[in-house]
């Protein structure tokens, strides 16, 4: 079930806040969550639970054995703990890319077995590690109850497609958890907002998008230049729009529950460095290799050679986690690079370089690595960016391309304004002038109470009929 | 000022979880969930089928997400609003829409100058042939009417076919522009092939005793953009595929090439705006050269008295939803033939129905007024023209665009069978040895010629 599918909005949700809210004690709230997100999560498949629930269970188990033992024994249990939900992962997210290279190279298998991804697995195998780590680092208790870590892990807000919440994050609210109006209200807005960055303007980005950027090669070399920037640039939107949506609306039911969870997304197109980007996108994701594979690594305490080392691994496997898939390992390489060019060539000179070039820069190094990202076909990628630079022999430009442009100017630009904080930035403006004005608290209350019913009114209306528009992170 | 911004708060999330739920009940009445839609000429997705299988793969889920959402109550609102606000995206008086930008045809070889093989009548039986063996008892209706069909034109039925079809054509991307769409036309070399293949197969099979004719219509993009406007849009030329395909056919095929005499009338009403098909004008204008090369003569337009039926809006306005063929919807005219009005036609359920060869269907809903040609879209039809006694009979095996070319055929045989090629099943030359059929029509649109799926059919019922 996507966040974004009707049955999602008006039957899932409207049945889970109404129960939730009639609950009166905490065990009740959260048994109505725990089989919400059960139901929620078996949508996909029932015999997908059985891998969460053993991964869960697992984690669970050495959780509390962790707590009983002491030293080199505690090393070695959080060590196979690890190697077990790691093993799962891997098996189900990397066997079949495995596999498939293998046979590339030495003809074995003679058949690359299918493997279905479960859905979510990357999240929260990440989540019950953190946990696990957390518990070995004396950084939160373990859980003994098996159910409240279920539902730590299975909490349909976030289980699928983050944000990566950390166990002590929620492990206080899951216990005893309070609303007051103005949580709710925040919450409304986020999900509201969320729901329809996504049925509004991610999935219109989606069909520009689509337009030039073909799934093979032959059709991408035939696409004009423009047409290529154009995709690319609808891609560049969808791609926030989509995954800071899914957030927002994680982040938005946890409100309506009493749940706080991290901010995932800090309008990272508005980045001035590479570095700041990733302190902006992702957060929870990119926070989780800084805390559990960086600095454990040793971080930037151990010399450079050691350090560039550190953030090798740690963008090669973020790539990977992206995905099983040469282009995701070429997308975290081509950040690695950056990174370090920015890190130890320009060092400070960047702050010398004026805002606009460094921010232009920036957007341009991000144009490329969607463009990496999207195109798991490396012969496809190839052609692409030839394309980009009119190197497949085609006009730079054609009426299709003028066309399409023409016909979705206003989307992009309502999105590109969707991907600052000028909305955001406005209201508080607005809601700092209702002190002084009547005017401005006029405005800012028919802003406040109406939004959310519109954009839910809007959304519905851009999602009735469509029938599949998954999220884009949720594959991962 | 907190508590003004608390009442605020309140206020608003009293608002949005009133507006959740009444959407979410109008979600939960089951009992006024559309089953169709007339618009999109679709059935809507059905709740799916509780089976232990589709719960543990999630197809189950799935199907229900598709059901819900496709058949949400206000679902009709709800689009046509969507596409409201997707006028609000940019200038969209000219557009593409289902996607397909962008994309390019084969190259179509040229063809050698060896004078077109459709022109003049010379291969052709210069009358309807008097000779075909056991033809009297062939054409005895084996599926009786349960009434006779009235010839009246506008009497009974003069409800929508039930069975409105499902199928649909296969319909590319459109370009639009203003308050007309045009299909943008793709050439496919290998399926174009194919086509012609299976068409000289027919002919080897059928015998020379029958008259094999390979009738392919252009689109509207073809004929009615000019060259300019076709080459930015990078779509294939359509002259130039048809004759490509008819260069490949034996010499006893007779392969028409409608489009000369179609461009030369491109200034007129012969392609609707809001829809693919052509109009009555357009198909009488493909009828004119049949006639040619059959070596009959055509009757003049003045000849036939007509049905007018304003307020049509198409599968292009299905797909665009444009406001601007809203406010200018089209107007289907059909000319009733002179021999008869009556036909039958059997559904895909076996039932014969009796009915007119020219609906009037001013009753019709806008969607659906294409439906007056010819019974519309059912495997199987005939109509006996009693003004004609020579048991000459053809057989037209046609897609959607073949209903409106159908009713002129009427007036130049004594038995008028049709078969749409996606719905039929049985053996096409079983059916011409039993009716000892005279002429075989191949009567299709550019995208049926030149697309694999429409080749296998006709290969399946050429087997």
């Amino acid at each position: 079930m996507v966040f974004s599918s009707m049955v999602f909005v008006f039957a899932f949700f409207a049945i889970n806040i109404l129960v939730h809210s009639l609950c009166k004690s905490m065990k009740a709230k959260n048994i109505c969550l725990l089989i919400s997100s059960l139901i929620f999560y078996s949508w996909a498949g029932l015999s997908f639970v059985a891998i969460m629930l053993f991964d869960v269970a697992v984690c669970w188990f050495f959780g509390v054995l962790l707590e009983l033992y002491d030293g080199k024994a505690r090393r070695r249990l959080l060590i196979l703990c690890l190697t077990i939900v790691l093993l799962v992962l891997g098996v189900f997210k990397y066997a079949g890319f495995v596999f498939e290279n293998l046979q590339h190279l030495t003809g074995f298998p003679k058949v690359v077995p299918n493997i279905v991804l479960p859905l979510g697995i990357s999240f929260y195998t990440f989540q019950l590690i953190s946990y696990v780590v957390d518990v070995y680092r004396k950084k939160v208790p373990a859980q003994r109850s098996f159910w409240m870590l279920l539902l730590y892990a299975s909490l349909f807000h976030q289980c699928v497609a983050g944000p990566i919440v950390r166990y002590g994050d929620v492990m206080d609210e899951l216990r005893e958890r309070h609303t007051t109006p103005a949580m709710i209200s925040r919450g409304v807005s986020r999900f509201t907002v969320g729901l329809a960055k996504k049925a509004i303007l991610a999935n219109s980005c989606a069909v520009v998008a689509d337009a030039f950027f073909k799934t093979d090669a032959a059709a991408l070399a035939l696409q004009p230049a423009a047409g290529l920037w154009l995709s690319g640039l609808a891609y560049m939107l969808q791609i926030y729009l989509d995954f800071s949506a899914y957030s927002d609306m994680a982040l938005g039911m946890g409100l309506m529950c009493g749940l706080h969870y991290r901010e995932n997304f800090d309008y990272p197109y508005t980045s001035t460095s590479v570095t700041e980007f990733w302190r902006r996108w992702h957060i929870t994701l990119s926070s989780f290799f800084r805390d559990y594979v960086y600095i454990p690594l040793g971080g930037n305490r151990c010399g450079t050679g050691r350090q560039i080392f550190n953030l090798f691994v740690v963008w090669s496997l973020t790539g990977l986690w992206h995905g099983a898939s040469w282009n995701y390992v070429l997308w975290g390489m081509y950040f690695f690079v950056f990174l370090v060019v920015e890190k130890f060539v320009l060092g400070d000179g960047l702050k010398k370089i004026p805002g606009v070039i460094r921010y232009l820069g920036v957007l341009l190094i991000v144009f490329f690595c969607w463009v990496i990202f999207r195109f798991e076909d490396l012969t496809a990628l190839w052609t692409v960016v030839k394309g980009l630079f009119g190197g497949n022999g085609n006009p730079m430009t054609n009426a299709v391309a003028a066309m399409t442009f023409k016909s979705n100017w206003a989307l992009l630009l309502v999105s590109v304004v969707a991907c600052t904080p000028v909305c955001a930035n406005l209201k508080l403006w607005l809601k700092d002038a209702s002190a002084k004005s009547g005017a401005a608290l006029g405005l800012y209350s028919v802003i406040e109470i109406v939004h959310p019913v519109l954009l839910l009114v809007l959304s519905a209306v851009c999602l009735t009929g469509d029938v599949y528009n998954p999220f884009i992170y949720w594959i991962f | 000022m907190k508590k003004i911004f608390r009442t605020i708060y309140k206020i608003k999330n009293a608002l949005f979880f009133t507006a959740l739920g009444i959407l979410a009940v109008i979600g939960a009445m089951w009992f006024a969930r559309p089953e169709t839609s007339v618009i999109e000429k679709r059935e809507l997705t059905k709740f799916p089928k509780l089976t232990l299988s589709g719960v543990l793969d999630g197809s189950f889920a799935s199907g229900v997400d598709k059901w819900y959402a496709d058949t949400y109550p206000l679902r009709e609102q709800f689009i046509s609003g969507s596409y409201r606000l997707q006028a609000l995206y940019g200038d969209r008086s000219q557009q593409i829409v289902n996607g397909g930008a962008g994309n390019k045809g084969d190259d179509i070889p040229d063809v050698p100058n060896k004078g077109d093989p459709t022109d003049g009548p010379t291969e052709g039986p210069t009358e309807g042939p008097s000779d075909t063996p056991t033809q009297g008892d062939s054409h005895d209706v084996t599926e009786p009417p349960t009434e006779a069909p009235t010839d009246a034109p506008t009497e009974a039925p003069t409800e929508a076919p039930t069975d409105a079809p499902v199928t649909g054509e296969i319909m590319g991307p459109l370009f639009v522009s203003g308050d007309t769409a045009y299909e943008l036309y793709y050439f496919n070399r290998s399926s174009a092939e194919s086509y012609a293949t299976a068409i000289n197969r027919a002919h080897q099979i059928l015998g020379d005793n029958v008259n094999v004719y390979s009738l392919a219509i252009p689109l509207g993009s073809g004929i009615l953009l000019d060259t300019s406007t076709q080459s930015s849009l990078g779509i294939s030329d359509q002259r130039k595929a048809i004759e490509y395909i008819n260069s490949l056919m034996d010499p006893g095929v007779h392969a028409l090439n409608i489009f000369d005499n179609m461009k030369a009338h491109s200034s007129e009403y012969i392609y609707f705006r809001t829809d693919h098909h052509w109009t009555a004008l357009g198909a009488y204008y493909a009828y004119q050269e049949f006639c040619k090369s059959k070596g009959v003569e055509a009757h003049a337009l003045d000849q036939f008295k007509t049905m007018i039926s304003p307020g049509f809006l198409g599968s292009f306005y299905s797909d665009a939803r444009s406001s601007a063929m809203k406010a200018n919807p089209d107007t289907v005219t059909a000319y009733y033939p002179m021999g008869t009005n009556s036909m039958m036609f059997t559904q895909t359920d076996g039932q014969v129905i009796a009915w007119n060869i020219i609906m009037d269907v001013n009753s019709y809903d806008p969607g659906s007024k294409y439906y007056c040609f010819s019974g519309s879209d059912e495997p199987y039809a005939y109509a006996h023209n009693p003004q004609i006694t020579d048991g000459s009979s053809v057989v037209v095996l046609k897609d959607s665009f073949g209903n409106a070319f159908i009713p002129f055929l009427i007036d130049h045989y004594e038995y008028i069978y049709w078969i749409d090629f996606r719905m039929y099943n049985d053996s096409l030359s079983a059916f011409v040895a039993e009716k000892g059929i005279d002429d075989v029509i191949f009567c299709f649109n550019m995208n049926n010629v030149t697309n694999s799926w429409s080749i296998d059919r006709i290969n399946k019922l050429l087997s």
